[in-house]
């Protein structure tokens, strides 16, 4: 019996969770870290897409009576900028992050179904690219994001408009969904031994509540799209007011969905301060308990809230009253982790770099955008700015603030661990204020054009109304966002160049994504680490040497003797070791099944039923040799 | 693993950016009650005319002074934080008072104070909102079209468009509802919006202190021409609104000239009819305006064009030009006829 | 550094002798279930929305669905569920020629109650573009159909899997899932009988 050295474990390792050569390994990739980059660069591209669809709205904007879009353009514009960034930027950004960072902040692996994660990918980019294909045709969705009926329905929407809308988005729900079950079951079960839950990482924390609520709430809105789909395609009522329908009830499950959306979306962010600014204090969160709670609360209440958006629907007093207080009330869980994160900052000492800095904008923006938020719980208020330029500036300091900043923190954060170069400091300081003042000139002034009342979703505006010169403020504002973004775009491809090498941990930080190497190997973790601590690497102990790893289990993943992925797993609430998770090899099944759904559902949109049942069968076909097992994953 | 010294990489900027925001924000606050005050002619919720809208305004100013205290005071707890953690002392510092009871305090408790003193201020402008001042004595009909405004006095025959006069100093009982899809009743100036929905009928109160003029926007999106769906709330003094509805309830004089004779004819031999009423002649269509007094109303598509008789025609000929996509189709008149009809219309007051 | 010399072959992956809500298969099955169940809320939400939004209902022109059929196929799908509580007990003993056989009877019960349903089905007064109580109707039953198909279909894998003599073996999640996912089902179907076909009795 031969003693292996750690070189060539690691390059066993290494290729056995490698991907197999060329382009067709390329497609059949599955390993977590690839799965998650590529929703991250497609997530960001179609931020770039839905961010370029902006500026020719604000340049539309930028005085009265201007003629640069037309209106169909404007509401096809607006429409899919809204569609976009919820649909297919925030929620697969907060997912791809997630994919690529949880499992490395849990010491695992992979995820525990690698196959299904690429799958979720896959209708990702094909939903995304059947949505934008819309355009080729001149027909891209013109119904708002929230798509009310009777507006989006079969009388008023003829075209197939809103059916790229609901076909498209249903593709990414599913997505969604997808990656939401494999990061809620990663956290579940793949956690490095004794991880128990009062040690995950917050991001953790706001990536699993966040999985929660896409499984209950997305549902919703699939019920929703479904329905209306029906009633355009095959004239069934479920809207029509004239056959006993009622166009109320898209509203409410709209906003069933809705309204979590938003935090779905600001979890994740939440979690991503959580991680750096203790970081960049040099010390632990404060308040840990406190802030994983109201991560959870925020959840919870978030469910209880979606009527603020049908305020003016004429909706009874005491049920307004009750989700009004609710709306309100929901303030308080964000003012938790505010005051915690304060209280970090207090006792550390802090490092001002780049990320660090973001994370300070988040806080400027986002703190804003919270008091106007409890300004428009108020339903007397509301109903002074409901659908005005107000609101649309209140959401934007929400989300822009509560995902885009901390976001940016992110990339400059992590993008030494996916590529093992730092982001340039100065560019980085150039873009966080390009993109702050930028930030707040295009939106601030709208509050103040919304109290004047401007409307949303208007695609121009007469003169002497006295909205003129906060207009161009906005548009000027938002060219300078745009360069920031180009700044961004130019000091990632600057740094991939010619960055300064990271290290595994360039910024002395205490979880467990920074003890590998930066890019991490195939494998992530050549043993399974350890842990006793939330910050396990600024423990004393070392986490190669820690007790609790069960010793059968830690041999069987260090030595790739069945030629078989595998990762550690662990109990749900203690994290420890009780069995090994077996995982796939790659494969094309994902692509395939993907490409199956995405011939039914573009047979659908055109009435073709030979090509719906010929996909069909093609996915059932596909799902049979999926679910089939393979020779040797049973050992008689 | 060892703790990597961070004090040597330092890379400090001006943590007085993050101080003096929150004198920035003050300031940038200033500026903007300069400019609300500014705009005059803007349709402003922040200068009520009416007892409806006047309601919120208080809550309103409310709610903007203790939300910039908020502000100020976070972002001097954060400014202070920042200024103290740059300090070169040992990490991980206690704070003088605990910190978990620091963060409940601070994140939880006055919140709550704050939110449920806000709750019960907002309950009470909700019961000022749900009842009139007193029992309204006039009752108006508005149904939301894609993209304009049919208004109905119930009792009277008039039928009017894209304005609303009410007598002003009383409340007035407004019922909105939509024809087609839903639309946004809304008149920043006198009251907090209402959505109006196909099929359902919603009841809401206006009142307009003084007489004036006072326009009014579709909120909620309702396609092509959302944008141009605006409309203006006229008050009266009541004996002027009792004499302007009186005028309004009459048909359409018979015109005696040959050459209106002749545009009131272009008007029923063409389209016209299938989509406008004329009362008093044999034009009854619904679904667009009804224009037995059009030269009494103050605008032309919506609030989209000044009333007049040259803009009359030139929208007559082509209305897409002022309203891209509106229901309206140009019709091709021979210029004689065109000329006839609109000098007929232009008699229509 | 080199490793710990190790017999590599000695290692056996301890997942084989997992029990059942130890494997990550076992926790993905109760998230599709959670997403089926939020959906399948949505469904009733909706359903129980038009009802209240709706002066009568059925509407006056449409009859009560009869409840024979109904209550047969409701039977027949309780009925349906004894197998597979027999069959798991079986397959713990290692009886795998009785596992088969119960496998095999719970098809053919699910196969009879999605014939009777559809019957019953095609036997209504109004469709699904009649009015919004139709659309309605025939949406959430239509559902829980195509929820019953998938179930059938993964069945029919199982089946052809248990035949090749897969689940002689401690392991057996696929026979867990399957049975989890026909119970959660029945559930389903319960609410549905009781909230379309019964109600409009009861009231």
């Amino acid at each position: 019996m031969a003693t292996v050295s750690e070189q060539t474990v690691s390059e066993r390792l290494d290729r056995l969770y490698g991907n197999p050569p060329g382009f067709a390994g390329w497609l059949s990739a599955v390993n977590h870290r690839q799965v998650g980059a590529r929703l991250i660069v497609t997530a960001f591209i179609f931020f770039l897409l839905g961010g370029i669809e902006s500026v020719l709205m604000r340049t539309q904007l930028a005085q009265a009576n201007l003629d640069v879009l037309s209106p169909e353009a404007y509401n096809q514009f607006f429409t899919m900028h809204g569609t976009t960034m919820m649909f297919l930027f925030a929620v697969p950004m907060v997912e791809g992050l997630g994919a690529y960072l949880v499992p490395l902040m849990l010491g695992a692996r992979d995820m525990p179904y690698p196959r299904l994660n690429a799958f979720g990918y896959w209708c990702f980019l094909f939903g995304g690219i059947f949505l934008y294909s819309s355009f080729l045709f001149g027909m891209a969705p013109d119904g708002g994001w929230f798509a009310y009926v009777p507006l989006t329905g079969p009388v008023h929407s003829p075209g197939l408009n809103m059916d790229f809308w609901l076909l498209g988005i249903s593709f990414v729900e599913i997505s969604a969904i997808i990656a939401a079950i494999e990061i809620i079951v990663a956290v579940i079960k793949t956690r490095a031994p004794g991880m128990s839950a009062n040690r995950i990482p917050l991001f953790v924390w706001g990536e699993l509540v966040t999985a929660l609520m896409i499984v209950v709430a997305f549902p919703a809105l699939l019920a929703g799209s479904v329905f209306l789909e029906l009633d355009r395609k095959i004239g069934t009522h479920f809207y029509n007011a004239l056959e006993g329908g009622s166009s109320l009830l898209w509203q409410h499950l709209f906003w069933i969905f809705g309204h979590p959306e938003v935090y779905i979306i600001f979890l994740p962010a939440a979690g991503i301060v959580s991680m750096i600014i203790p970081t960049f204090a040099q010390r632990p969160v404060v308040g840990y308990t406190l802030v994983a709670l109201s991560t959870v609360a925020i959840g919870f209440m978030s469910f209880g809230v979606w009527v603020h958006h049908m305020y003016a629907m004429g909706i009874p007093f005491l049920s307004l009253a009750f989700f009004a207080s609710a709306s309100i009330m929901i303030a308080i869980p964000s003012g938790v982790q505010i005051f915690a994160w304060i209280a970090t900052i207090w006792t550390g000492r802090s490092v001002f770099k780049t990320p660090f800095l973001w994370i300070l904008g988040f806080f400027v923006i986002f703190v804003l955008g919270g008091l106007t938020g409890v300004m428009v719980a108020v339903v007397p208020f509301d109903l002074q700015v409901h659908d005005t330029y107000f609101i649309v500036a209140h959401f934007h300091y929400v989300l822009i603030g509560g995902m885009v900043f901390p976001m940016f923190g992110g990339f400059y954060y992590w993008f030494p661990k996916l590529t093992g170069k730092l982001l340039g400091e100065g560019l980085g300081k150039l873009n966080f204020w390009t993109f702050f003042v930028g930030f707040n000139l295009t939106f601030f002034p709208m509050h103040i054009t919304g109290l004047l009342g401007m409307p949303r979703r208007v695609y121009t505006y007469q003169r002497g109304l006295g909205w003129e010169v906060l207009n161009l403020l906005s548009t000027v504002g938002s060219y300078i966002l745009a360069l920031s973004v180009a700044i961004f775009l130019w000091n990632v491809f600057a740094s991939l160049r010619s960055g300064t090498p990271a290290g595994p941990n360039p910024w002395n930080a205490g979880t467990l994504e920074w003890a590998t190497d930066s890019p991490p190997k195939n494998y992530n973790f050549l043993e399974i680490p350890t842990v006793s601590g939330r910050y396990p690497l600024w423990e004393e102990q070392d986490i190669y040497s820690g007790e609790d790893i069960d010793a059968r289990a830690n041999a069987y993943l260090v030595q790739p003797h069945h030629l078989h992925r595998a990762t550690q797993g662990t109990t749900p609430l203690y994290a420890e070791t009780d069995g090994i998770i077996r995982l796939p090899q790659p494969s094309m099944l994902p692509l395939l099944l993907g490409f199956g759904i995405a011939v039914v559902f573009g047979s659908i949109l055109v009435n073709l039923i030979v090509p719906a049942v010929l996909g069909a069968i093609w996915s059932l076909v596909i799902i049979t040799i999926w679910l089939w097992p393979h020779e040797g994953d049973f050992v008689e | 693993m060892s703790r990597r010294d961070t004090r040597g990489n330092r890379n400090v900027p001006s943590p007085r950016h993050s101080t003096s925001r929150p004198f920035l924000r003050a300031a940038g606050l200033i500026a903007v009650l300069a400019l609300l005050a500014g705009c005059e002619n803007s349709p402003s919720s922040l200068t009520p005319k009416g007892p409806g809208a006047a309601s919120v305004t208080p809550l309103w100013w409310f709610m903007l002074i203790t939300a910039t205290l908020v502000a100020v005071i976070v972002f001097s707890l954060l400014g202070m934080a920042l200024l103290r953690s740059r300090q070169e002392q040992p990490a991980e510092r206690p704070m003088k008072m605990d910190s978990q009871r620091f963060i409940l305090l601070c994140g939880a408790v006055v919140p709550a104070v704050i939110l449920v003193t806000l709750i019960f201020l907002m309950l009470g402008v909700m019961a000022d909102l749900d009842n009139p001042p007193e029992e309204p004595n006039t009752v108006i009909e508005v149904t939301g079209w894609m993209w304009w405004w049919e208004v109905r006095y119930p009792g009277t025959d008039a039928v009017t468009a894209n304005e609303i006069h009410i007598p002003a100093g009383e409340p007035v009982e407004l019922r909105v509802t939509a024809a087609d899809v839903i639309h946004g009743f809304w008149v920043p100036e006198l009251h907090p919006q209402i959505n109006m929905t196909p099929g359902i009928i919603d009841t809401i109160w206006i009142q307009a202190d003084e007489p004036g003029i006072y326009r009014g926007q579709c909120t909620e999106f309702c396609g092509l021409q959302h944008t141009f769906m605006a409309l203006l709330v006229i008050a009266q003094e009541p004996d002027e609104f009792d004499a302007w509805l009186a005028a309004q309830a009459e048909p359409a004089p018979e015109p005696s000239d040959p050459v209106l004779q002749r545009g009131q004819q272009a008007f029923l031999d063409n389209q016209c009819l299938f989509c406008h009423a004329i009362r008093g002649t044999s034009a009854v269509g619904e679904v667009g305006p009804d224009l037995t007094h059009v030269m009494s109303r103050e605008t032309l598509g919506a609030a989209t064009l000044d009333n007049s008789v040259g803009n009359l025609a030139a929208w007559t000929a082509n209305p897409h030009e002022f309203k891209p996509g509106v229901k309206m189709p140009a019709v091709n008149f021979e210029s004689e006829e065109f000329a006839a009809l609109i000098a007929y219309l232009a008699t229509l007051e | 550094m080199s490793y710990r010399p190790l017999d590599t072959r000695s290692v056996r992956p301890p997942a084989e002798d997992a029990e059942d809500h130890r494997t990550v298969d076992w926790w993905g099955l109760i998230f599709l279930i959670v997403v089926i169940l939020a959906f399948f809320s949505s469904v009733m939400f909706s359903f129980f929305f038009l009802r209240f939004n709706a002066e009568q209902w059925p509407p006056a022109s449409i009859e009560r669905p009869t409840l024979l059929l109904p209550t047969i196929a409701t039977l027949t799908l309780l009925a349906s569920c004894l197998p597979l509580i027999w069959m798991q007990r079986v397959l713990g003993k290692g009886e795998r020629p009785r596992f088969n056989v119960g496998l095999g009877l719970n098809t053919g019960l699910s196969v009879a109650f999605l014939a009777i349903l559809i019957v019953s089905l095609s036997m209504l007064d109004f469709g699904a573009t009649t009015n919004a109580y139709g659309s309605a109707f025939i949406v959430t039953v239509g559902f829980l159909v195509v929820l019953a198909i998938a179930g059938l279909y993964v069945g029919a894998i199982v089946q052809a899997r248990a035949w090749k003599g897969h689940f002689n073996g401690p392991r057996h999640v696929a026979v867990t899932s399957l049975s989890t996912y026909w119970y959660v089902l029945t559930a389903m179907w319960m609410v549905v009988y009781v909230s379309l076909y019964l109600l409009p009795y009861i009231e």
